[in-house]
């Protein structure tokens, strides 16, 4: 769960412990949870990817390699995060993988609309869980390829 | 027609109808009486007027006679007809004969125009009140052979010795021994039988009395200076009937081609018809005068009638047209304040103060039915609150319960994977019971949310071919393997008008129940049927598995109800639910009937209209 201070694949934004935990899991079976950062709420999550408040010595030229971000987020919403990045040029290019619990989130259509490059909902199943995550952290990180 | 016109027009046929009717009858039986009267008149004046002429002829009869019979005069005439001149009685007896006797007898005195002695043997004139007649010959004339026997009176005839017509009265003369000596003749002026004939008899102005020879000629003169006498011929109806001897009455044109009434009479004594006319102008003026005072009076009155008739429709139409122009002011902008009641104590009256009432009442209405919509509005309103909250609860409940139930499974797993040696086989088992029980309520959740989001979205309507839909879920839920051991049949099924996505979740349901409770079959059958009647259509699935007991049909479509134990057949008893709630907010039914052990039929119908 330690992060590099300089290259960050993975940022996760995940106010519920234990589905971080899940998550991390997951990306480790897969090989993928070396630079994995955990924020639990929306207002960490702004200072982490601008380099704010306890991480201002991040360099905000090296975002992360992909965000998971969660709705449901206490002081700052999901919603109002992919909104920030979105428009700030900086980082605007970062893929951010939006996760929820539900499928009936009304959220949806506003997260896409607002440049979600994915949205994808947590199965209960911990094999499914397992395997989406492992996919999705296999294709952000690996597989797609970030501008330069 | 309008009202008004009838009304008006019924006024005056009941008003003018009766009068024309009475008056044309007073009219005819008043021209008929009036015609009686002058009839008789004109009979009587005709009768008086022929007497007049009888006591004229024989007052100068009566003159002749007396002459005659006068001592001196057979005397004298005896001298005269023997004219022997040298008798010295001779000028004597003529002088005295003419002057004494015969002159005094002529006008303006005696009446005749001449009086002359004939000699009765040759019928020449021996002496006469007038000189230039004597010596004229009148033997062969009636008047003297008749005269030599009786006094007589020769009707109107053309004298040829005095060149004209004329009327001559004779009578013997007689000595003593009643010897005839000679024949005394006078001559009659018919100036006075025109003045005679001509007098007015009664108070007609047109009226005329005149006498007519059998040649037709006038003998006296209708009217008096018209010198028609013994001049003119005259041929007219009245005429031609008295010449032909006969008495009577006749409506004619008269010699002027005057339309006149005429009575006609034959005098065969003197061979004339006495003819007394009046004409009908004047005859009838009276009647003509009480037809045009009648005429004026209908006049009038239909006048009158058709005023009063006007200004009474206009009082009973009045009213009405304002009845009619309110109604329309109404009907047209909703203006139900508008009063058109009037204080009449009649119907009309009546009606329009009912139409007020109406008015308000309706007015009343619309105001209810205004705040039954405002209700409406706010019921609405508040249904659409509960809604967006149940939205945001049932996001909740999926967002918020799967979380620990993902916990619960990630976790069980991780023990399992992490700690495989410290865990014996029954810890294993109880792991994953763990897990099923963390899955299993995962799908509850998933079947909730999908039950209560299809009690609230809209529906989306559109033509569906069930048929095909049937078909299709059927494939879908079945594999080639499964199919083979279930004989599927499908009739031909109506097409129905629905949300599309719902009723393809009825189909869902109802056949994966049919292929559920039928797969311990070894020949499972199901079969899906339509029937269209008058308002709806009725589906039905029908399947030959281990069916229920009728006893507990209500439980069915309960949520969460379940007629069999989990262990023989999964599900968690949502489904039937979700198809009622389908089929009702489509405005259907749905229902079951079933045998345990014999198999089940379900029941759905979608109406043709009214769809919610």
């Amino acid at each position: 769960m330690m992060s590099h201070m300089h290259a960050v694949d993975v940022l996760l934004v995940e106010d519920n412990q234990q589905d971080a935990e899940l998550t991390i899991r997951s990306l480790k079976k897969h090989k993928l949870a070396n630079n994995v950062s955990v924020v639990e709420d929306g207002a960490e999550a702004l200072d982490f990817i601008f380099c704010r408040g306890k991480y201002g010595e991040r360099d905000i030229n090296h975002p992360p390699k992909v965000i998971f971000l969660d709705l449901k987020l206490p002081l700052v919403s999901g919603l109002e995060v992919l909104r920030a990045i979105k428009q700030d040029a900086r980082t605007k290019a970062v893929p951010v993988v939006v996760v929820t619990s539900s499928r009936e989130d009304p959220d949806v259509k506003a997260a896409y609309e607002l440049g979600a490059n994915s949205y994808v909902v947590k199965p209960v199943d911990f094999e499914s869980f397992t395997e989406a995550i492992g996919s999705l952290g296999l294709y952000w990180l690996l597989i797609n390829q970030p501008p330069k | 027609m309008n009202v008004r016109s009838r009304i008006t027009l019924l006024f005056v046929l009941l008003a003018v109808v009766p009068v024309v009717v009475v008056g044309f009858l007073a009219y005819y039986t008043g021209r008929q009486s009036i015609e009686q009267v002058e009839i008789n008149h004109l009979v009587s004046t005709n009768l008086m007027k022929s007497s007049e002429l009888t006591r004229w002829i024989e007052a100068y009869q009566q003159r002749m006679e007396e002459l005659a019979q006068r001592p001196l005069i057979a005397q004298y005439s005896a001298i005269v007809v023997a004219s022997d001149p040298s008798d010295p009685a001779y000028d004597l007896a003529r002088l005295s004969l003419e002057e004494d006797h015969l002159k005094p007898r002529i006008k303006p005195r005696g009446g005749f125009t001449e009086v002359s002695v004939i000699s009765p043997d040759k019928g020449i004139i021996m002496a006469s009140s007038d000189e230039m007649q004597e010596g004229k010959y009148y033997a062969n004339q009636r008047f003297f052979a008749e005269g030599k026997l009786h006094t007589y009176t020769q009707g109107v005839f053309y004298s040829l010795p005095v060149q004209q017509t004329t009327m001559m009265v004779s009578t013997p003369i007689n000595d003593k021994k009643e010897k005839l000596v000679a024949v005394l003749a006078g001559r009659l002026d018919l100036r006075d039988l025109s003045s005679i004939m001509s007098a007015q008899s009664g108070l007609s102005q047109s009226e005329k009395t005149y006498l007519v020879n059998k040649s037709n000629f006038f003998v006296t003169e209708p009217y008096s200076g018209e010198g028609y006498a013994l001049k003119k011929t005259v041929r007219t109806e009245g005429v031609q009937a008295g010449l032909s001897g006969n008495d009577g009455v006749a409506f004619y044109n008269d010699y002027r081609n005057v339309p006149v009434i005429g009575a006609y009479k034959w005098l065969p004594e003197y061979n004339m018809c006495l003819i007394t006319e009046v004409d009908q102008s004047e005859a009838y003026a009276p009647i003509n005068s009480m037809a045009m005072t009648m005429l004026s009076i209908v006049s009038l009155l239909a006048l009158i009638v058709l005023a009063a008739g006007f200004f009474l429709a206009r009082t009973i139409t009045q009213p009405l047209a304002r009845l009619v122009a309110g109604a329309a002011e109404i009907g047209r902008h909703g203006h139900l304040d508008r009063k058109v009641g009037t204080e009449d104590k009649d119907e009309i009256g009546e009606l329009s103060r009912a139409f007020d009432r109406m008015a308000m009442e309706l007015k009343m209405t619309t105001v209810s039915i205004d705040e039954l919509e405002r209700r409406i509005h706010e019921r609405t309103a508040q249904l659409e609150a509960a809604n967006r909250e149940l939205e945001a609860f049932s996001y909740s409940v999926s967002h918020d319960l799967r979380a620990p139930l993902r916990a619960i499974d990630g976790y069980t797993r991780i023990l399992l994977e992490d700690y495989q040696q410290l865990l014996d086989d029954e810890g294993k088992r109880i792991c994953s019971v763990i897990s099923e029980g963390a899955h299993k309520m995962s799908d509850l959740i998933d079947d909730l949310l999908t039950f209560s989001r299809l009690g609230r979205s809209a529906l989306n309507p559109s033509n569906i071919d069930m048929e095909a839909m049937a078909g299709a879920v059927f494939q879908e839920l079945t594999t080639a393997q499964s199919r083979k051991r279930i004989d599927f049949q499908v009739d031909s099924l109506p097409p129905a008008v629905g949300d599309p996505a719902l009723l393809r979740q009825v189909w869902v349901n109802l056949l994966s129940n049919s292929v559920k409770f039928s797969q311990k079959k070894k020949r499972a059958v199901i079969r899906v049927r339509g029937e269209k009647s008058e308002n709806e259509t009725v589906y039905s699935v029908q399947d030959n598995g281990v069916g229920f007991d009728m006893q507990y049909v209500d439980k069915l479509f309960g949520v969460f109800q379940r007629l069999h134990s989990v262990k023989d057949f999964e599900g968690n008893g949502v489904g039937l639910a979700l198809v009622q709630r389908v089929i009702l907010r489509h405005g259907g039914r749905a229902w079951a009937e079933g045998e345990t052990g014999k198999g089940a039929t379900f029941y759905f119908t979608l109406p043709h209209q009214g769809m919610i």
